[in-house]
């Protein structure tokens, strides 16, 4: 089973006062039309637990309510958004270390 | 408002309508914060990229 509902491994993210550690950066937005960033992206995705991957491509991909995703999936709201908060930043950290996001 | 709620509350905001005292110290927060405004600019970027994919 995923311990996936906690926050605790995403504090990382921030320092004891609540701020970013890495400041997310500006990212262009031709980053859409970048290839090697939308392949980068696709194996990013690839490296998301199951469930947080399956929940933000239901969301993001497909367009489905969170509502929707609760009863398809047996989730509560509380878990789907935690599920969708970690695969946002989950990503964001994933392309980061590829090179995009980073300082240029 | 510390960037760790207000990143949490954009990812929310996204997929959920936020009361309105949390959308307005969120507006707020991101006035004085480029670091959750890129934020909040990546995650939105992020969607429209996996919309791309097939």
């Amino acid at each position: 089973m995923e311990s996936d509902a906690a926050l605790e491994d995403l504090d990382a993210l921030f320092d004891a006062t609540g701020h970013w550690r890495e400041p997310p950066q500006e990212w262009p937005e031709q980053a859409l039309e970048n290839k090697q960033f939308l392949a980068a992206l696709e194996e990013c995705l690839r490296r998301l637990p199951a469930r947080t991957g399956q929940v933000f491509l239901m969301r993001e991909h497909l367009g489905v309510e969170t509502t929707e995703i609760c009863k398809e999936l047996s989730l509560t709201p509380t878990h789907v958004w935690v599920l969708l908060y970690r695969a946002r930043q989950a990503l964001r950290e994933c392309l980061r270390m590829t090179g995009f996001g980073a300082k240029a | 408002m510390k960037c760790q709620e207000a990143a949490q509350l954009i990812s929310r905001g996204m997929d959920e309508h936020l009361p309105w005292w949390q959308r307005s110290s969120l507006r707020l927060h991101l006035l004085i914060c480029d670091a959750c405004t890129n934020f909040s600019r990546q995650v939105r970027l992020l969607g429209a990229a996996v919309r791309r994919l097939v």
